[in-house]
């Protein structure tokens, strides 16, 4: 008897698992995303770290300021020049350009080698190298110190006197000129997820379901063209989002205690901008006749990536080289650079002109797909 | 007047035809029915026909507009109601027939109008402030009907619009698509599997199978040319005062009688019938109705379709 009723589970088990094998081969859509997800979100969970120690595998960008006239400043760029673990991108003379060439992100941080820095090492006195970096970028600053650290060790084991070695020290120095936790340090790039988590629920998931629903139909049988679609379904997000954004930026105010020091209105444009270019994406993935199902597979498939991709997990600093350059291509990489220069370096409109232009160029791109892509394509 | 022309109709979706050289023409005012199996390319018909979808050959006319041309005149004048095709849950009737109004460039005040008009029309204005994803499948089936007739249009698609309804709601509908035709002088097309519906309701009607006409014309006409026997139906009013001599004569002519509740219905031979139909009369028995006994649209239907393999 138990062995009738064990071979008759067996059977409805295995049924079961052969139905789902069959179906899932004869949905396309969802026999893709089945087999691309996972594969995406490993290739971008992959690329977005490095092989090994990172303290040792990227190369961070700095500017160097050597104010020290004695031999051991040039001798220390020249360490510097000749290290791994950094690459020496500017040489500036003073501390100012340096500042300037972080808050503009041409650089991680800058070294400075402060004046009299041969002659207290001469006359044993404590010299110290300063090591300035941009704390808005979260953990980027710990990197770049370990980083230096190690150069500095090295070349006081090199070209100091073991007397004269335990007076070199390390002394840091942020740009914000504030207190930066690594949760504040995070909060615009979360902002910018978050803004993009639901925006694009505004537009492939509403269309979606409209389609499931038969509205979108009626929708093209009533006198409404691709471009009314398309203009209702951005001005709605972007209304909403602008609202998500106020009460984002109130938790991230009164609950994180995060100060924004810039600009709300920019903060408003790059979320608009956000909320364009997800719109635009879930626009040209809803010309295809996908199902709620299959919106919430791409939702994931889309936003997992994302998290790596942007920089929430790992600034883009630490990126390998080839990611670093690559993930540029993506508009979101810009909103967020643009949301962390607004909320924590207070940055003005000159300063994010290209993020903005960049995120719009993408935008105009997506809309002119999707129009292409859903011309004659209504239902 | 023609309201719709269809010539020479071809529509390809990759290496299938799912419509084969279509041509047909519906007079204004008149139900037409669509009828096919599954697959036979009712609803890719329907969507050209409604300007969703272009034909890759031939001609589709719709109140003077080439649908291939004219696309966006063609929204103009018809109205889809469809099993598939839905409101939106989360607005009343009221703000439903106040958004898809506004689709169509009408005035504020013509779709006030028009909303009053419809609500009342189909029993819902007291309920037009609830959300339509509260209504019964009945009332949102109506506020559907109703939306699609908010611009006003001079052809209605009815495609599939009974199913699952219950009876009372499906025989509102019915006698909406009546009205709209008798009263207004609209064009309405209606496909429906239940084929007892084209049957009382459509003034012609076509046969589409795999991507072809099989059959086109009234009900009764095909109903006609698929008749396999040779009986004819009498009907005598009921009740009689001598039904007993009534059952006498017809069972000389080895005919059956069926009393129902107002009438006698007598099946016989047609070489009998008009023998038959003297006796009674000459016996001072009312005739009503003498004719040919045609099967019913359903037994046309599977007749024409098994013919052709379906």
């Amino acid at each position: 008897m138990g062995n009738k009723n064990l071979k008759r589970s067996l059977i409805k088990i295995g049924k079961i698992v052969q139905k789902e094998f069959l179906s899932l081969s004869r949905d396309k859509t969802s026999l893709f995303f089945t087999i691309a997800v996972p594969v995406f979100i490993l290739l971008a969970f992959g690329l977005s770290y490095t092989e090994g120690d990172p303290i040792l595998a990227v190369e961070l960008d700095i500017a160097v300021t050597d104010q020290d006239e004695g031999p051991f400043g040039d001798l220390f760029t020249q360490y510097l020049k000749d290290s791994d673990l950094v690459n020496v991108k500017a040489n500036t003379s003073t501390v100012t350009e340096a500042d300037d060439l972080i808050r503009e992100g041409s650089v991680a941080g800058a070294v400075i080698i402060p004046q009299n820095f041969s002659y207290s090492i001469f006359n044993n006195a404590t010299a110290f190298i300063l090591v300035k970096a941009d704390d808005s970028k979260h953990i980027v600053p710990p990197y770049l110190e370990s980083k230096i650290s190690r150069i500095v060790a090295d070349f006081a084991e090199n070209e100091i006197t073991s007397g004269q070695a335990s007076f070199l020290t390390i002394r840091e120095e942020t740009i914000s000129g504030r207190d930066m936790p690594l949760r504040a340090a995070a909060v615009p790039l979360i902002l910018g997820l978050a803004l993009i988590f639901s925006c694009f629920d505004d537009t492939a998931g509403a269309i979606a379901r409209e389609r499931s629903k038969g509205t979108l139909t009626r929708l093209f049988i009533s006198k409404i063209s691709r471009w009314d679609l398309f203009i209702g379904k951005t001005l709605s997000s972007v209304i909403l989002t602008i609202f998500r954004t106020i009460i984002l930026l109130l938790i991230v105010k009164f609950y994180f205690n995060v100060k924004i020091i810039g600009s709300l209105i920019l903060i408003f444009i790059v979320a608009t901008l956000i909320a364009i270019n997800t719109i635009g994406i879930g626009l040209v993935i809803s010309v295809r006749q996908v199902s709620e199902r299959a919106v919430v597979i791409a939702n994931f498939a889309f936003m997992v990536p994302l998290i790596f991709l942007t920089g929430i997990l790992q600034p883009i600093d630490l990126f390998p080289e080839t990611t670093r350059e690559a993930v540029k291509f993506i508009p979101y990489v810009w909103t967020n650079d643009a949301l962390r220069r607004v909320v924590h370096l207070g940055q003005g409109l000159s300063s994010i002109s290209f993020n903005l232009l960049y995120a719009c160029f993408t935008a105009f791109l997506l809309y002119i797909t999707a129009a292409l892509a859903w011309k004659g394509r209504i239902d | 007047m023609k309201m719709i022309d269809v010539e020479g109709i071809v529509k390809r979706f990759k290496d299938i035809v799912a419509l084969k050289n279509v041509s047909f023409s519906i007079n204004e005012g008149e139900i037409f029915g669509i009828l096919g199996p599954n697959g036979a390319g009712k609803t890719t018909l329907i969507r050209i026909l409604s300007g969703l979808m272009k034909p890759d050959e031939g001609k589709a006319i719709i109140d003077g507009n080439d649908v291939r041309k004219n696309p966006g005149k063609i929204q103009e004048v018809v109205g889809v109601v469809s099993e598939g095709i839905d409101v939106y849950e989360y607005l009343t009737a009221r703000e439903n027939l106040f958004f898809w109004g506004s689709m169509f460039n009408i005035s504020k005040t013509q779709i006030e109008e028009k909303t009053d008009e419809l609500l009342e029309f189909f029993s819902l204005k007291e309920h037009q402030n609830r959300l339509a994803g509260k209504y019964s499948t009945g009332m949102r089936r109506k506020l559907s009907i109703a939306v699609s007739l908010i611009h006003d249009p001079k052809i209605l698609f009815f495609d599939e619009v009974t199913l699952g309804l219950d009876p009372h709601t499906a025989i509102k509908i019915r006698e909406t698509a009546k009205f709209l035709s008798e009263k207004e002088n609209k064009t309405v097309i209606w496909t429906s599997h239940y084929l007892f519906e084209p049957e009382i309701l459509c003034d012609r009607l076509a046969i589409l199978l795999d991507g072809k006409i099989a059959d086109i014309g009234t009900p009764k006409e095909i109903r006609e040319k698929t008749r396999k026997n040779d009986f004819w139906i009498i009907e005598i009013p009921r009740p009689s005062n001598n039904e007993k001599e009534l059952e006498e004569i017809v069972k000389d002519f080895d005919a059956i009688i069926v009393l129902e509740s107002t009438k006698y219905t007598i099946k016989v031979s047609e070489k009998n019938a008009n023998n038959l139909a003297k006796e009674l009369f000459n016996s001072g028995f009312n005739i009503v109705r003498i004719d040919p006994f045609l099967p019913t649209l359903e037994e046309a239907f599977i007749s024409i379709t098994a013919k052709h393999g379906e």
